[in-house]
């Protein structure tokens, strides 16, 4: 009797183990066709286009207005060689440090602009605004953006990106915006239990309003002090779906005419080099990347030789399961679509 | 659309990934933080209940003691000193297991030290010492401070996707479901021992049980003897329920019927039997059946039932204005004026407020044009100082209202005193003035005058 019990105890915990084991593998294995799926079975959680030399050559759900977690930061990149061209400002202006740490208010919620700190800026007191730009592409660093955001003027951001798109909601601070919940909780005492409602039953504009009121607070250092404040899961969410929004058809026309936007080809040259992740004699790879709790978005421009290539690929709502695969899959998708492994089909 | 590599999703391959996903991720915590608790004050129950006995009973010469045949550590060494170091031990380490203080050690040290006393007193211990000491095992694996504990206090950021804190959740995730499945196989295979018993099968246990002097409690048993037909059928229920606990927890909704049933159960057991320990054990068992979202759902419902009974005044502040004033003056209720645009004034309101254990302040900010045409009193006057007006519209202001707010809070009277010297000594009021104006505005909230309208689109260039 004793030794059966010993034997299914040991057999169930070998099953369970083996289960998880192999869970853990699939789970870790490359399957770009779970996005190609997620086309077809959640149409509204993903949106894709692609073109090459200007021609849609694929596309699906791609005039869904979707939120744009980090790829809005593109536009203040552009917005930023606007006004270089202007004479409104230096590229190559020293700006001390300090001024951007004033904006790593959160600190828990700003890793990537601490390894920027520790990979790029490392010892130096003063930093240029391009190389500041450059954090804010390459390590989507939030302070970084936040400091561009004052020095560029929201206005004027926002008609940048409302000029270049068809749709664009509005950009505000993103330090201010991680803040909402804090603020309605610490400032206008709301209570925990209350605050999830509150937030979801709150308009856009309201909810725009709000963090611009938090970032004025920011900005005078009215702001109530605290020591730390991490927003949980379901503050992330709702903060992720307030984020700004456009379609995928507006990012890839705006790739398309990345190469001719200003009249004048070092303008171009300038941009490109912002956006560049890889680049090497025939090949330039630029773009970015935007990820959330449940958004993952990507946008690349592959230019090799005469031909060239961009992609849009942007989704919402993706719960963990999809969040977890997309994340794993959505690079190796792309490169696969890039290669023209998927057929497309105009319906 | 794109059908060309595109194969169907494999399901098999899917069921196994989320089963990975419901392993690794955060699920039973709070539960597994409750039947912690729960578990350890049954334990240091065990302990103290028989405190003053300890010698007779458990110690070197006592009636249970020195028994060669138990694995103890309490055979290992006859002595008093190491017996009393072993007891004391025992209860100290029980105390920190509830307070959750070093939650992975402290289980360890704990799980030996309640095992070694359960076997120490092997002639004392039921069913519900059983369960303890497989329950207490399997924890050992499960992160039981997560909630409601020293532990908790000081948790750090955790990153989901990393691989030890995966690691951490499959392990805890497991453990807690060996207890749930043991708690299936204990309830199972005890109706399964009823049905064979005659007693049991022809509705008659519960009777017997009964006339036994050590499971019945004297005062009680009359009662529940006085009828026949309802022994008969609280023992079929007994079975029934029992037999169907494994199935019933599958479903979300039958689960609630079956640990309600099986905590009614367990208290008659536990009442009209008297077996405290046995009946506690097995109702803490029971916490770990829900995942921490049913804990929430919960606490949310209870919440919301909370406020539909206790606060109706504030139903009303919302129906009518003036119903509300009405209600307030009833009841006798002071009204505060306080500045809406000051941070700091929102503050000290809101620390104020947690203080007003009986609810018998209402603040108001004068920022909101209505309350100021109420109180008939000038902008300037409410911004120099605090004011306070009692149920007969009598108004108090700066150190005055202050005083007034003091006294209506038990918890700072202690502050009473010096408010009065104070006062009294005529420098309270020119303290008040000098805080109050170094203090800073800033308009937040709905604005209707002028000056708040503030241009957020100004930058620097």
């Amino acid at each position: 009797m004793k030794k059966w019990i010993v034997v299914a105890i040991g057999t169930l915990i070998l099953i369970f183990v083996v289960l998880i084991v192999l869970g853990n593998y699939l789970l870790k294995k490359d399957d770009p066709n779970f996005i190609a799926n997620l086309i077809q079975t959640q149409p509204d959680k993903i949106s894709i286009i692609m073109s090459e030399n200007d021609k849609i050559i694929l596309k699906a759900n791609e005039d869904q207005v979707m939120p744009l977690a980090s790829v809005f930061k593109i536009m203040i990149a552009i917005e930023l060689i606007n006004q270089y061209k202007n004479g409104n400002i230096d590229l190559y202006e020293k700006i001390p440090l300090k001024e951007i740490e004033k904006y790593n208010q959160i600190k828990d919620v700003n890793s990537n602009y601490t390894l920027w700190k520790k990979e790029v800026v490392k010892n130096q007191k003063n930093v240029s605004l391009y190389e500041i730009a450059r954090g804010m592409i390459t390590y989507s660093s939030n302070p970084n953006t936040d400091y561009l955001i004052k020095r560029l003027g929201l206005e004027s951001i926002n008609k940048t990106a409302k000029k270049l798109t068809k749709v664009h909601t509005n950009i505000y601070p993103i330090g201010a915006s991680v803040l909402v919940p804090h603020y309605l909780m610490k400032v206008q005492n709301i209570k925990e239990n209350e605050l999830e409602d509150t937030l979801i039953k709150m308009s856009n504009k309201e909810y725009e309003k709000l963090v611009l009121e938090i970032d004025n607070l920011l900005e005078n250092k009215k702001y109530p002090k605290f020591d730390s404040f991490y927003p949980t899961e379901d503050q992330q969410k709702n903060w992720s779906n307030r984020a700004p929004k456009s379609t995928a058809s507006d990012y890839i026309n705006l790739f398309n005419k990345l190469d001719t936007l200003y009249p004048e080809e070092k303008y171009n040259k300038l941009l490109k080099d912002l956006l560049k992740i890889d680049q090497s004699k025939s090949l330039y790879i630029g773009g970015k990347n935007g990820e959330t709790i449940n958004v993952i978005n990507r946008t690349l421009k592959v230019e090799s030789g005469n031909n060239e290539k961009n992609i849009v690929v942007f989704t919402k709502d993706l719960d963990y399961y999809e969040q977890i695969k997309v994340k794993n899959n959505i690079d190796s998708f792309i490169k696969k679509a890039l290669k023209e492994d998927y057929i497309f089909n105009y319906n | 659309m794109m059908d060309n590599n595109v194969t169907n999703l494999e399901t098999k391959q899917n069921i196994v990934e989320k089963f990975y996903i419901f392993m690794s991720q955060e699920r039973f915590l709070k539960g597994a933080s409750l039947a912690r608790i729960g578990l350890g004050l049954i334990i240091l129950y065990n302990y103290i209940i028989v405190y003053f006995q300890r010698n007779v009973l458990y110690g070197p010469n006592g009636i249970l003691g020195d028994n060669s045949i138990n694995y103890s550590l309490y055979n290992l060494f006859p002595s008093q000193w190491y017996f009393e170091l072993l007891y004391h031990a025992g209860m100290f380490f029980a105390f920190l297991f509830i307070v959750g203080y070093k939650g992975r050690i402290v289980s360890i040290i704990n799980y030996i030290l309640t095992l070694s006393f359960i076997r120490q007193g092997f002639l004392m211990t039921d069913g519900g010492d059983n369960l303890m000491y497989l329950l207490l095992f399997y924890l050992l694996f499960a992160d039981t401070t997560a909630y409601y504990s020293w532990d908790a206090a000081k948790k750090k950021q955790k990153n989901r996707s990393s691989f030890s804190y995966q690691l951490r959740n499959i392990f805890h995730n497991f453990a807690i479901v060996a207890c749930i499945i043991q708690v299936c196989i204990l309830y199972f295979i005890s109706g399964l021992y009823q049905v064979k018993g005659d007693m049991w099968s022809n509705g008659t246990a519960l009777y017997y049980i009964m006339q036994t002097d050590i499971f019945a409690n004297p005062y009680l048993t009359s009662i529940a003897l006085s009828n026949d037909t309802i022994m008969v059928l609280v023992t079929y229920a007994s079975i029934l329920i029992k037999l169907a606990f494994p199935f019933l927890i599958i479903n979300k909704r039958t689960k609630y019927f079956a640990v309600i049933s099986i905590v009614f159960f367990h208290l008659g057991i536990g009442i009209f039997m008297g077996l405290v320990t046995f009946s506690l054990t097995m109702i803490i068992a029971e916490l770990l059946l829900f995942t921490d979202e049913e804990y929430e759902k919960f606490s949310k419902l209870t919440k919301d039932m909370k406020n539909k009974i206790f606060s109706k005044q504030i139903k009303l502040q919302f129906t009518n204005n003036k119903e509300k004033e009405d209600m307030l003056v009833k009841s006798k209720k002071v009204i505060v004026l306080y500045d809406g645009w000051c941070p700091l004034c929102i503050k000290s309101v809101n620390n104020l407020k947690r203080f007003d254990l009986f609810n018998s302040i209402e603040f108001l900010s004068f920022r909101d044009s209505k309350i100021l045409k109420k109180y008939n009193t000038d902008i300037q006057t409410l911004e120099k100082r605090m004011h306070s007006f009692n149920s007969k519209g009598k108004a108090n202001q700066g150190i005055d209202a202050f005083i007034q707010i003091i006294q209506r809070m038990p918890l700072l009277w202690i502050l009473l005193p010096f408010l009065y010297i104070a006062k009294i000594l005529g420098f309270g009021q020119h303290l008040y003035d000098y805080i109050a104006s170094k203090r800073k505005i800033i308009p937040v909230g709905q604005c209707n005058d002028k000056e708040c309208n503030i241009n957020y689109f100004t930058h620097k260039d």
